[in-house]
């Protein structure tokens, strides 16, 4: 994100008036003692965004649902702030093992969902065609460039 | 009109069936798909987290691939049609970030000329519609049908709201023009707008968490006495139809109500040979694709 991106979202954020729509709209704060994007929010502005988050865990358990953005008074796009939190957590190698194989699927076959022969079959007796290849040496060099490639290595467990 | 098909990851591997239903109706409603090697879209639940830079190098490999042939997209996931219009939104829109990818392509990725449709936009246009009506042969008449679009379908709405830039918020009616123009009967019940759940199960493994959310959504569909939850987004199919059998294991009294993607019980209406849309991949029976 540029220096003036930064400013523009703490601008934003400096917006919030802690009144927890963002929280009582969200289903996963129903479920999961801990998880509280108005509290992040709150950290975010008393620590910055990079010391927000301790416990990396929690912010992963968000459905992208965007709900919380959706019915806040202000427009806050916290969803947005989610996925950043989430990313640096991610480059610092702390990455939820299913979507460490999701990623190492797509950088495989250029599919999240794991290719079989039983699906091949199955596609076949209902008159489909085989999958198509795809351009896994284009997929796997996006990867590289993005710093992707990194996170499927298994020192990141 | 010639469109190019995303089918996405999900569908043609683990739901084919939803893939002939939808090949079906496309050539009953004038849709000549178009078959492309794309890759994963990919998911907003997935790589974006990990990597919001990768995730938008991907969708922009994806879309630049449409637009070299000239096309729009079609998408039949809520997760893919989300992914690639809000790549696109962006590329179009924030010039630091269309920077950004440029050094990744070597040059402009794309010219935003490609735009993206889901699948029910696409058929709850005025003339579609009049076809869906003068084609049906398997009226869905008696059916009291709950909609569930799935987040990503509808929201954030400054990504998925329309063309002008007004919101479809709370909530579109693509599907709802769809089905009453089959014979459907609509049922409204609580909360339509809140989300399946599916997400807290297949990232992060919290599995009961995820089916109670799942619940707070049946507790509602179950009250307005629906006979069948239809969405077009296939994430959040796996989760009313596996997440229902799993309830139903614990719970002998689990009401258990078939979920269908739009393009089977479209594909079904229109007469589609029942036997090539895989009725029976369904934990939770769903009547209308069997045989």
């Amino acid at each position: 994100m540029s220096e003036s991106a930064k400013e523009d979202r703490l601008g934003k954020l400096r917006l919030c008036l802690q009144c927890a729509v963002c929280t009582g709209s969200c289903p996963v704060a129903r479920v999961i003692d801990g998880y509280n994007p108005r509290e992040i929010i709150l950290r975010c502005l008393l620590y910055g965004e990079d010391k927000a988050v301790t416990d990396a865990d929690t912010v992963w358990s968000c459905l992208t649902c965007h709900t919380c953005e959706e019915r806040c008074p202000h427009g806050i796009s916290v969803g947005d702030l989610l996925i950043e939190i989430m990313n640096r957590a991610a480059a610092e190698g702390r990455l939820p093992a299913a979507i460490r194989q999701t990623i190492a699927n797509i950088a495989r076959t250029g599919r999240a969902v794991p290719v079989s022969a039983r699906c091949e079959r199955l596609r076949k007796n209902l008159g489909l065609e085989p999958l198509r290849a795809c351009d896994t040496d284009a997929v796997q060099e996006l990867f590289r460039k993005c710093g992707v490639d990194k996170m499927l290595e298994p020192k990141c467990e | 009109m010639r469109i190019a098909f995303f089918p996405g990851c999900v569908i043609p591997i683990r739901y084919p069936g939803i893939e002939a239903a939808t090949r079906f109706l496309a050539a009953k409603t004038g849709l000549d798909l178009v078959d492309m090697s794309f890759h994963c879209c990919p998911s907003p639940t997935g790589l974006k987290e990990a990597s919001a830079g990768a995730w938008f190098a991907l969708a922009l490999a994806n879309l630049r691939m449409a637009e070299a042939e000239g096309l729009d997209v079609v998408t039949i996931c809520s997760g893919c049609g989300n992914t690639l219009r809000e790549a696109r939104k962006i590329y179009c829109g924030d010039e630091d970030k269309r920077a950004a990818v440029r050094e990744l392509f070597d040059g402009e990725a794309f010219q935003g000329r490609t735009d993206v449709h889901h699948l029910p936009d696409l058929l709850a246009r005025d003339e579609t519609l009049d076809r869906l009506e003068a084609e049906c042969v398997r009226p869905l008449e008696g059916l009291r049908v709950a909609t569930h679009y799935g987040c990503h379908y509808f929201r954030p709405s400054s990504v998925m709201g329309g063309e002008d830039g007004s919101p479809e918020y709370p909530l579109p009616e693509s599907m709802e023009l769809i089905l009453e123009s089959l014979g459907a009967e609509i049922v409204d019940y609580g909360r339509p707008d809140l989300c399946c759940g599916a997400a807290l199960a297949y990232n992060v493994g919290k599995t009961d968490e995820s089916l109670r959310v799942l619940s707070e959504k049946l507790d509602e569909i179950t009250r307005a006495e629906a006979d069948a939850i239809v969405t077009p987004c296939p994430a959040c199919l796996a989760q009313f139809d596996a997440g229902q059998s799993a309830l139903g294991r614990k719970d002998k009294d689990q009401k258990l109500t078939p979920v269908y993607h739009i393009a089977e019980l479209v594909a079904c209406a229109l007469g589609a040979d029942l036997k090539r849309l895989d009725g029976k991949r369904h934990k939770v029976k769903a009547p209308l694709l069997l045989t």
